[in-house]
């Protein structure tokens, strides 16, 4: 059995014309006091939420970290990748680090302490699935007790290079950095939630039950699909005029998760991925 | 359960496919070729180890993953049974890096959109897409252990029902960010040879090249084609400093430790090891401490880096391939230029030796402490 | 390229280690001349030290090459600005 022990997220709105974003360096304060030097805004985004999620708690050292990032440090490797092609000098040695794909995680696991199993993994609009899936795999199989779930993406300015980058057309649109986490256990104390893993299906019909509650898509549904759904659901849209993005999937599960039971579905392609919970 | 390991392939500096990289890797011939980047302003020029061009890098990899689904004669709902799971440091930044150099060219670097292709896993969304597999389709990014890290998780999810079959695939293309990133961390080797674990290893060389295998639970197996096991495995987080590992090896020793139990083995079941071998001076001595808090007696070992340089993401799959090659021939590779180093103590094998069946032992470790030891079983031809 | 050590070279270069390694809660006069710049209370690590040798190279020119040469040029501010006088100095 997986239960849900807290949630955390963070998500910020870009304006279309936006030339700042939001300070994550107070949040990151609040839980860790000494400035962290030399980390970009995508590790602060991962080190914001996931100290935010963890609350100060002392984790077992072996607690697996399980990290999703669907676009990475993008504002990093174009700095890289601009240095190179457009300066003609070579890549600044802390850039070059910090495009790599463990560095968020390094910070925040020395952060924490743990020294487990961590991994780094993407899969388009259902990565915070993703990483949710390898947890459950992981303490299903006992490899760990407790395990830290996490997923961000960084909204790198300007913000017109990244609406090209992600091929979003309407130059109104907002656009989203985020950081969403989940503290799971193996162990129902003080749990709020037990959680199922995500399951995965080619159809709608098959992904939702008639006894699921509370209901959530994190995607806008089709026609079709609309005809599929079988009961009462919401739509997450926590930004009016936002296409989802990055991290997306993952801030609307962790705001169903408000709810003591529900149900969580999000699609990428012909798949769709569910994930159920109930009072623990 | 352990899963078998049903087909594998390689594409690397020593051959276009596995079978001519493992002849050419036995008779130990391989050099680096130069490579300059020479749109820099103080032009550089880097040993590197090619693959031969296999064209469009998206065509290149999806027809690496059907030869493997054709070999193992997948039927279409087999192949809705089939995960895929892409390790790689570097995706396809090189085509990234193209398209910003062009848009340099053409409008200028103040409407030039330097990294246009995001998305970690779009690759493997549309290779799963094309090849008609199932829903488990994930891109690790891990650096250096991504694939060693996908191969991992492919035995689990089949462990776990998830799948009945997973093609992992690792892949790594040459692109100026990585190689100019190692470059400027001065992790490079100057004389232009790695020498892993030799008291004259100076840095390491680069590679490019793919490395994919098809995994299968047991019972969906034809009994000819279990040869192979991926045993267990583990991975460790060693957070000591971002671009090396703790010289005292604790981690490393831990994470090898894990591996071992994972595949109910001891330390004196194991054969020989593939050892991770980047030639850098600290990474060598962290390596070589946990081998000897792990091992009474060191097995023989031996390192793939000196034929295909650092792979880096693609390394774990690449050098699981080439062991696997290897093994199927009955010979162990070799290191017969390495010196040895009377401090590390880490004696890579002067001369090729038969392989017997057994356990043998993969390490794979990633700046950003991220570690991984792999356990594959070798149950030899007959049985 | 300068070619004496004067006390703008100095400031200015104690302004390029708190750029390039992100120590923005130091200002230049934080920085003695004599102090040392590794192992000392300013915590840099070789990761700094890499950066600051690549900045070192893009602004005044001069390469430091190798880890022996590194620790070398950069034990303080006074001998980072004598490495860059003398090499720049035909």
């Amino acid at each position: 059995m997986i239960y849900l022990i807290d949630s955390y997220s963070l998500l910020n709105t870009i304006a279309p014309n936006a030339d700042g974003l939001p300070d994550l360096k107070a949040i990151i304060q609040r839980w860790h006091g000494e400035r962290i030097r030399r980390i970009d805004r995508y590790i602060q985004l991962c080190v914001a939420g996931g100290l935010s999620c963890v609350a100060g708690r002392s984790l077992p050292e072996n607690t697996g970290v399980y990290l999703a990032s669907r676009n990475g440090a993008v504002a990093t490797s174009a700095r890289a990748m601009s240095s190179i092609e457009a300066d003609g000098q070579l890549p600044k040695p802390l850039h070059f680090v910090n495009t790599l794909g463990n560095s968020a995680g390094f910070y925040l696991t020395q952060l924490l302490g743990l020294t487990g199993t961590a991994v780094v993994c993407s899969a388009e609009q259902l990565s915070f699935e993703a990483a949710l899936t390898h947890a459950c795999l992981d303490l299903q199989a006992r490899q760990c007790d407790t395990a830290l779930v996490g997923s961000f993406d960084e909204t790198p300015l300007p913000v017109q290079h990244q609406r090209r980058r992600l091929n979003i057309t309407d130059s109104q649109a907002p656009l989203l950095e985020g950081s969403h986490w989940l503290l799971l256990s193996r162990h129902a104390q003080n749990a709020r939630a037990k959680l199922r893993a995500p399951e995965y299906t080619e159809s709608l019909s098959q992904a939702l039950r008639r006894e699921d509650t509370g209901v959530q898509l994190a995607f806008s549904p089709n026609k079709a699909e609309a005809s599929k759904l079988p009961g009462s659901h919401t739509v997450y849209n926590p930004v009016e005029g936002a296409i989802p993005h990055g991290s997306f999937s993952g801030a609307a599960l962790v705001e169903q998760l408000k709810l003591p039971c529900g149900t969580h579905v999000a699609r990428e392609g012909k798949t769709y991925c569910t994930v159920r919970w109930t009072s623990a | 359960m352990k899963i078998s390991i049903r087909a594998f392939e390689a594409r690397c500096s020593l051959g276009a496919s596995v079978e001519p990289a493992v002849t050419n890797l036995l008779s130990g011939a391989s050099s680096p070729r130069q490579h300059t980047f020479d749109n820099l302003q103080e032009p550089v020029t880097l040993p590197y180890f090619s693959a031969p061009p296999a064209g469009d890098f998206y065509r290149a990899q999806a027809s690496c993953l059907n030869s493997l689904l054709e070999r193992a004669q997948l039927s279409r709902t087999e192949r809705r049974r089939t995960a895929l799971l892409m390790g790689s440091s570097s995706f396809d930044v090189h085509i990234s890096e193209s398209q910003y150099r062009r848009e340099l060219n053409t409008l200028g670097p103040e409407q030039a959109l330097p990294m246009p292709i995001v998305g970690y896993g779009k690759i493997a969304q549309h290779l799963a897409d094309q090849l008609a597999l199932g829903p488990h389709r994930y891109a690790y990014s891990t650096a250096c252990t991504s694939s060693a890290n996908a191969l991992l998780y492919a035995a689990r999810l089949l462990q776990q029902d998830q799948a009945d079959h997973a093609l992992v695939l690792g892949c790594e293309h040459l692109n100026a960010t990585s190689a100019l990133g190692f470059y400027g961390l001065g992790l490079i080797s100057p004389r232009g040879e790695m020498a892993p674990f030799d008291a004259r290893r100076d840095g390491l060389i680069l590679g490019e090249g793919t490395g994919a295998l098809l995994l299968s639970k047991p019972s969906q197996t034809p009994a000819s084609e279990r040869r192979w096991q991926l045993a267990g495995g583990a991975i460790g987080t060693d957070n000591y400093s971002l671009t090396a590992a703790h010289v005292s090896g604790k981690e490393i020793a831990k994470v090898i430790r894990a591996a071992l139990a994972d595949a109910d083995i001891t330390a004196a079941d194991i054969a020989a090891i593939k050892l991770h071998g980047t030639a850098s001076l600290l990474n060598d001595e962290a390596e070589a401490a946990a081998l000897h808090q792990v091992f009474a007696t060191l097995p023989q070992g031996f390192a793939l880096k000196p034929y295909v340089g650092h792979t880096l993401g693609a390394c774990g799959a690449l050098e699981t391939a080439l062991t696997l090659g290897s093994l199927a021939r009955g010979t162990l590779p070799d290191n017969p230029r390495a010196l040895g180093d009377g401090e590390l103590a880490v004696p890579l094998l002067k001369e090729k030796r038969p392989a017997q069946p057994g356990y043998y032992l993969l390490n794979c470790f990633a700046f950003g402490g991220n570690n991984n030891a792999l356990i594959i079983r070798d149950q030899g031809a007959n049985e | 390229m300068p070619d004496a050590v004067t006390p703008e070279l100095k400031h200015a270069l104690k302004q390029m280690i708190i750029d390039e390694c992100d120590k923005d809660e130091l200002s230049p006069t934080d920085i003695q001349d004599d102090q040392a710049l590794l192992g000392g209370d300013l915590d840099l690590d070789s990761l700094d030290v890499l950066q600051i040798c690549m900045a070192v190279k893009t602004q005044y020119g001069v390469r430091i090459e190798g880890n022996t040469a590194a620790q070398r040029a950069l034990k303080s501010i006074d001998t980072l600005a004598d490495t860059i006088v003398r090499q720049s100095t035909p």
